[in-house]
Order: structure tokens, then sequence, then C-alpha cells
């Protein structure tokens, strides 16, 4: 029997055939938008030539009377002024958000938080909330923009149509997805297990679901403890952990990675797709798969083998869209695996150097800490 | 070459190779084809400003669809089986075992996270190396072998019981 690597490749070959053909997407390429109500949405080019008539299409379809009957809602909307606002910043320490309610068999999976935004995955089910002014919603209606300056990205939901209200807050419906005002200033998105928008139409029970889901989701509320399995010792005031993402288990958010950023912090936007930080190292710790290994021992990088506090570390350098890299890592080191890598050409503190603050605290959670920064 | 003709024939070139890409991404024919649609509308754009000939384009392209894929997070098939566990686990062995076995294991796929699918998919489909697909996913290297490895144990634990990689746990 061959091992996964060796024939993953094969597998997803061998399902060449049921993807679509290119025939079929130059046609829809050039086909015209879909009367609301007909077919999937999609956008034709001559929707980036005529904003106007594909604001006005969209418009459409939100005020067509076929898509706003009772299965849409009643589209109560609250005023925005007696929402409490929501929050500036999201503390990343602590969850923040949590889901009051999932369908059966369904439980949270992971999460993060960063000061822009919060997101809890489950199984199928994936939900972002965003912090006040992070999100616009344009014009009419017709889409909501937000952005996370801290992860360099931009996310869009088209408007596909109106929602029932969420807790009394106005929602719409994008694509497969559920947005809704959860806080003055604030809005949330809940993404379905579905592919589109022309699915979630003819599926009324995950439209439910969503409603239910959005509607108990839960601000501030005790949830298990954030904690982390290492802790930084000795360093100085300076230092922050941001954008933290976390694993749910064993009745715990375990956190198996986390930014520090100081006020020398910087973002690379033109790094990778979605930019780097500088001066920023990015923490990964978890529990080391049998066999895992730091790295294939390229020729093309400078690497070194060390032992810091005991453990064997492979220190790398090398430079990724024209910005010098270094890595730290250990592969196993108390049943973890450690990856600390920090980009710059001056980095406020060295990754060796930040690897010999870091004291790991065993793989028993309840030794776990929730001040990764002691 | 008009603008048309040149999209016609960026899609004639490149259009299987990534609708193929976006379907082991998505699982889905249809996410898949809005994936590369919205990324061929988006380099229609780029070609009027910087009128590249179509070969310079595939690379681009894949950036545009995996970029889409992990910056929307939204576009999970209803078909993806998402669950920790294989509704069956049949005996390994036979020929139809394997074929059973192959079968889970791209069902164990759709249980991945979408960046670790994409860093399976980009390594294993279309045989990048970690720092291309690092800049791909616009991570660090590390990450790319982070996910990798979370991935790929994730698809063991679901896809072993049917047989695929026992070896890899001994």
């Amino acid at each position: 029997m061959n091992g996964i690597e060796d024939i993953l490749g094969q597998v997803m070959a061998s399902h060449d055939q049921e993807a679509p053909a290119a025939a079929d997407l130059l046609r829809a390429l050039h086909a015209a938008s879909p009367p609301p109500g007909r077919g999937r949405p999609r956008r034709s080019l001559a929707g980036w030539y005529l904003p106007l008539a594909a604001a006005a299409a969209v418009a459409a379809v939100i005020a067509g009377s076929a898509w706003a009957g009772g299965l849409w809602g009643s589209h109560r909307r609250a005023s925005p002024a007696r929402l409490p606002a929501a929050p500036r910043q999201f503390n990343p320490l602590i969850p923040n958000v949590s889901f009051g309610w999932l369908p059966a068999g369904q439980s949270l999976i992971q999460g993060g938080a960063r000061p822009t935004e919060v997101y809890l995955d489950a199984t199928g089910w994936a939900l972002s909330v965003y912090a006040r002014g992070r999100c616009h919603l344009t014009g009419p209606a017709t889409a909501l923009t937000c952005s996370a300056r801290d992860l360099g990205g931009v996310s869009t939901w088209q408007v596909s149509g109106h929602a029932p209200a969420v807790g009394g807050h106005r929602a719409f419906w994008a694509g497969p997805n559920l947005v809704w005002q959860y806080a003055r200033g604030g809005w949330a998105a809940l993404n379905m297990p579905l592919p589109s928008f022309t699915a979630l139409r003819h599926d009324p029970r995950t439209q439910r679901e969503a409603i239910k889901i959005a509607g108990h989701v839960r601000f501030g509320a005790a949830t298990p403890p954030l904690v982390f399995p290492a802790q930084l010792t000795g360093l100085t005031s300076q230092w922050q952990v941001s954008d933290v993402h976390y694993v749910a288990g064993a009745g715990v958010l375990r956190a198996d990675s986390y930014m520090l950023t100081t006020g020398a912090s910087r973002f690379f936007s033109h790094v990778g797709d979605l930019g780097v930080w500088a001066n920023a190292p990015y923490v990964e710790i978890h529990p080391a798969p049998r066999g895992s290994t730091c790295t294939p021992h390229d020729p093309a990088y400078k690497n070194t083998s060390e032992i810091i506090n005991g453990y064997r570390v492979v220190v790398q350098r090398m430079t990724i869209g024209g910005l010098p890299e270094q890595d730290v890592c250990a592969a196993h080191a108390d049943g973890f695996w450690v990856d600390i890598e920090e980009f710059g050409p001056h980095p406020t503190i060295g990754v060796a150097s930040l690897f010999k603050h870091l004291r790991l605290l065993g793989t028993n959670p309840a030794n776990w800490t929730r001040n990764p920064i002691g | 070459m008009d603008l048309d003709d040149a999209l016609a024939e960026l899609v004639a070139h490149s259009g299987d190779r990534l609708l193929r890409v976006a379907y082991q991404l998505t699982h889905d024919r249809a996410a898949a084809q809005d994936l590369v649609q919205d990324a061929f509308l988006r380099v229609y754009r780029s070609m009027r400003r910087r009128g590249l000939a179509p070969e310079d384009w595939y690379a681009y392209l894949r950036r545009a669809v995996i970029n889409e894929y992990l910056t929307a997070r939204r576009l999970r098939s209803s078909s993806e089986v998402v669950t920790d566990r294989m509704p069956e686990q049949p005996v390994a062995g036979s020929p139809e075992d394997q074929i059973a076995d192959r079968a889970q294991l791209w069902a164990a796929l759709g249980a991945l996270s979408a960046r670790q699918r994409a860093a399976l998919v980009l390594r294993y489909y279309e045989d990048l190396p970690d720092h291309q697909i690092a800049a791909l996913l616009g991570c660090r290297e590390a990450s790319v072998r982070s996910l990798a490895s979370r991935g790929l144990a994730l698809l063991r634990q679901l896809a072993v019981p049917a047989g695929i990689g026992k070896e890899d746990r001994s």
C-alpha cells in the first residue's frame, strides 16, 4: 500500500474529467446576466464596463418581488442609532465571540482573533465578525465590503437579497452567506455549506439554520479558555500578541499560532498574495506529528543546526519577495513542533534570541497559560 | 487581435487547466467555474493595461484563483464531506477496495480547511515547490509545511481505516 503522499496526486488527477470545460467558461464569460430568479448570478464582461447597469441589475434582484416575499423575511430594520456600538478593536487574547447554537452534529473546529476581526469555523460553517468601522455597505445595499488592515485583505460580499432580520438587525443574503449588522458600525458574515445563492434559494432548512446560528452568536460570553502551550518570558513590555489562531479540543481553545508586534512592526503588502508583517515574529506551536521535520535542507538557503534551551533547532535565513526572512524551527520540543519566523532587514529581535525566551509548558492543557507573554 | 480574441485565446490556453485546479480546490463544478470566471475577468482588465501575451498569464491566473478561493473562504461544495469520520471503512487489499480507498481519500480532502487543501493541491497536483506555494498562499514557507503536514495527518486519520498510508503511521 502506498503512502498518502505517493497517491494523492494520482487521486486528484483521477477526478480531472469532472471539472468543467473551458468552452463552458467562455460561453459564461460572454453571456449576459441571467434575469432575476433564473440561473446562477454571474458577472458578465459588460458588468466591468457598465457598472451602473450592473448595480441596477443587482438592485432589481433585491427589489424583485419574487425574491422579497415571505421566504426572504420581513425586511425589518432596526435603527442603527439604537444599537450598541461594535468594539473598535478586539482583544486577540480572548475568543470574543462564540456560537450559541449549531445544527446537530456540528461543533467548533477552530477560530482566531485579531484586532480588526474575529472568526470561528465549524464543520461547514464559517463566521467572521468585524470590528467597528471595518465594513461598509455600498450604495443601496449592493455589496458589503470589509477590510482587515492587519490581514492585508478586503472581503466583498455581493448582496443577493434581503434576509430576515437577525435579532432585529438588518441582514442580507450574499451568495451562500448571511451578512448582518450585529452592532452599530459592526458587521458579521456567516458562510454556509452551500456553493451558491442558487443552492441557498432552494434550501429553506439551511436558511433557517443560518438565521438561527446568527441569532445565537454570543459576544463576550464565557467560552472554553483560550490557552497557550508556551510562554515567552523576560521580554520587554513593548511586545504584544496579535492575530491569534486557535484550535478547539479537550475542553480548551488551544492557540497554535500568533504574531508578536511592537511599534516597529510594519506591513509589506507586496510580499506574497496577502502581504506579511516585518519586525513581527510569527510563532507557531502545535503537537508534533509523528515523523515531523522542520524542513528539507534546501541548499539554496543557509541552514544551521543548533541546540537552544536543550532543543535541537534549525535556523534558516532566506529572502522572500525581496524581504530578508529568518526562521527557527524545532521539530520535536517536548512533544511540540515549534517555529518562529520573522521578516525584515533589521529585526527588533532575532528568532534564535526569541526562542531562548520560550518556555514550553508541556502537553497537559491544565498547565497552559492564558498569557503568552509572562 | 482585439480583446475578445485575446480573451478567447487566454481561455483556450489556460482555461481547462485552471478549471481543473479550481475543481480540486472546491470539489464543485459550478463553484470552480465561478472561481475561474472571476479570475479571467480580473485578468481581462489587466490585459487592457499591460497587453501581455496569454502565455505569460497562467501563473497570474492561478494566483488569482487561489487568492479568490482563500480570501473568500466561501466556495464550499454542498457535496463536500465535512466530517471527521468516513462512513464506510472497507478492508484493504482487493482492487475494488483500492478504488474505495481512493474515493475515501478524495472525500477526505473535503474535510480539510481551505488553506490546507490549497497547500496540498499546489504541492501534489500542481507539483509546486514549497517556496512557490508560500508565495501563492501569502504565507511563510514554514507555514506551508505546517499546512501540508496537518492536512496529511488529517487525511491519514480519515483514510487510514480504509488502508491508505498505513505505513505512514508506523
